[in-house]
């Protein structure tokens, strides 16, 4: 098994190739409407492999810890009253910190020699196999083109192989003027909605940390200056992959966000939140004030100075069509208690 | 003690009342809980114990201890986890997080027991014992029940390690992550390439051939 069987495609996949698939095993162990909805779509596309795919779920679900315990009631009680009780104070537990540590450390040394054999054979094991190697470098024969779009302006074009790109403001993007024959690769800074072209070659947005393969065909990626990173898929189906590894699937209106360390959440979205953009759409769920002045000045490239203390609990929700700044400031105004003044491009909202 | 924070509760009033409180966090994700958490929530610490305390029994009795010595490594694993909150770093999945802290508790436990001095290899080869359970509605053929007594025999010449790791990937349902984080592999790579090799294994045991691609 090399590493390159993992990029095939479903309608490629063995038994063994099902039975490692984190997205198959979701289905079979905890269906939901995602997963069933792409699977039983896919198996109807795909009588064929009906059989394999039996099979696949037979022996997921037959493999089950032989030791089949349950903590007894009684039991499960004395333990929740004892943790209660016996809470350490902060100081206490603080203080025994680095003793504890060490002990972790001391008693792992000993499991660890076991291992360590084990461990080193998968390493050499898989230095032998290839590795995908992603053809960046050979892109500099052919001519890059590099779109920058600064705050208050979106850019809206089409690549070559009939793919759709809305550029949000503040970002960039860079791709090819002709496309490889084996991929179609782009690198992404900021926010953009892909519409992709459906053919054979994948579609792959790279970002400084994540690698997004299309194998279907609209999502939005977004990269947040607090240094969180989302993809949010709207329709067919992208595959993540990220620095440390990480294999990611996701199903239509499923999102997933990596925050700065490179931990990642898969969440929901709300479709008109998240690529509202695209269409002129300016929308505020529930924001607050930072959010609301980051959305604005990034939307219509202004500068917001903030004036008086907002109460925490304030929010604002609203959508704009294609909206005058001025417009969007007298909603606001309208909505909650604040005033504005506008001069230039400068901004100035205060909190009655 | 004069302030018993949970003065007499009887056993169904506390199921009853973590059982309310699933409701609550049940939507919220793995680090909004353990935010929640860290911030002395009592009710993320119930549910934390709600959820969590009957798998990390099931999981710790994998290793072949003895059951106590399970309860007392959950035990001392909360009460450790609440005498740290207000300084716990960010966790991404909870229960790989505490599948491993329970495993350091285990080892604790282990080295303070004064009838086990090391724990030797063959010993936890016998950890992550595998059973097939047989449902009735897949042996109705002679061949499904020829295949369910080869995948039996083909899991027997797993190691200890690749039955963990199935274990995790299947009956706990875990990502090649947290299966990572758990078993202690620096890469995730590492992870699948364990599991790989066992699924490899089990094929061949279970005498399917590699098709063509």
């Amino acid at each position: 098994m090399s590493d390159n069987k993992t990029y095939l495609n479903y309608k490629d996949y063995q038994l063994e190739d099902f039975l490692a698939d984190e997205f198959f095993i979701e289905w079979v162990k905890t269906p939901n409407e995602n997963n069933k909805h792409f699977w039983e779509k896919w198996l109807s596309e795909h009588p064929e492999k009906r059989q394999i795919v039996l099979k696949a779920s037979q022996i997921i679900r037959s493999i089950q810890y032989s030791k089949r315990v349950d903590l007894s009631d009684s039991n499960y009680v004395r333990i929740f009253e004892n943790v209660i009780r016996q809470t350490p104070s902060a100081e206490a537990s603080f203080g025994s910190k680095t003793s504890r540590m060490r002990k972790w450390l001391f008693s792992f040394r000993q499991i660890a020699a076991v291992l360590i054999i084990g461990v080193s054979l998968w390493y050499f094991w898989s230095l032998g196999q290839k590795e995908r190697v992603l053809p960046v470098e050979e892109i500099t024969t052919s001519e890059i083109v590099q779109r920058t779009t600064p705050k208050g302006q979106k850019a809206t074009f089409i690549l070559e192989d009939g793919t759709k790109i809305f550029l949000n403001s503040n970002s960039q993007i860079r791709f090819p003027k002709k496309f490889e024959k084996e991929s179609r690769q782009v690198t992404l800074k900021g926010e953009a909605f892909f519409e992709v072209a459906e053919e054979e070659r994948p579609f792959i947005v790279q970002t400084a940390d994540i690698e997004v393969e299309v194998l279907g065909t609209s999502f939005n990626v977004k990269e947040s200056e607090e240094g969180l990173l989302s993809v949010a898929l709207v329709t067919g189906k992208v595959r993540i992959d990220d620095q440390k590894g990480n294999r990611l699937m996701l199903a239509p209106n499923e999102m997933m966000v990596f925050d700065q360390f490179g931990e990642f959440r898969k969440t929901g979205f709300d479709p008109l939140e998240m690529t509202g953009w695209k269409d002129k759409k300016l929308v505020f769920n529930k924001n607050d004030i930072l959010e609301v002045k980051y959305r604005l000045e990034n939307w219509y490239g202004v500068e917001i100075t903030i004036k008086g203390k907002f109460p925490n609990n304030w929010s604002y929700s609203g959508i704009y069509q294609d909206e005058t700044l001025e417009n969007v400031l007298l909603g606001l105004s309208r909505a909650t208690d604040l005033t504005f003044s506008l001069k230039d491009k400068k901004v100035e909202i205060a909190y009655q | 003690m004069n302030n018993k924070p949970y003065p007499n509760y009887s056993k169904l009033e506390v199921v009853h009342r973590h059982q309310e409180i699933i409701k609550i966090f049940e939507s919220k994700s793995d680090s909004e809980i353990w935010l929640a958490f860290n911030a002395s929530d009592e009710m993320a610490f119930n549910y934390l114990f709600r959820i969590y305390t009957p798998q990390l029994f099931k999981y710790g009795c994998q290793f072949q201890v003895g059951e106590e010595m399970v309860q007392d490594a959950i035990q001392n694993l909360f009460i450790y986890l609440r005498g740290k909150r207000g300084s716990l770093s960010p966790v991404a999945s909870i229960k790989a997080y505490l599948f491993k802290s329970l495993q350091y508790e285990l080892i604790k436990l282990i080295k303070k027991d004064k009838n086990k001095i090391m724990i030797s290899s063959d010993e936890l080869e016998a950890n992550f014992p595998i059973e097939i359970s047989i449902e009735n509605s897949i042996i109705d053929s002679e061949e499904k029940q020829e295949q369910l007594i080869n995948l039996n025999i083909a899991i027997k010449k797993l190691s200890s390690r690749q039955r963990q790791a199935i274990l995790l990937l299947y009956e706990d349902g875990l990502s090649y992550k947290d299966i990572a984080e758990i078993m202690e592999f620096s890469e995730v790579k590492s992870a699948r390439k364990l599991i790989y090799r066992a699924l490899d294994a089990l094929r061949v045991n279970m005498g399917i051939d590699k098709k063509k691609k």
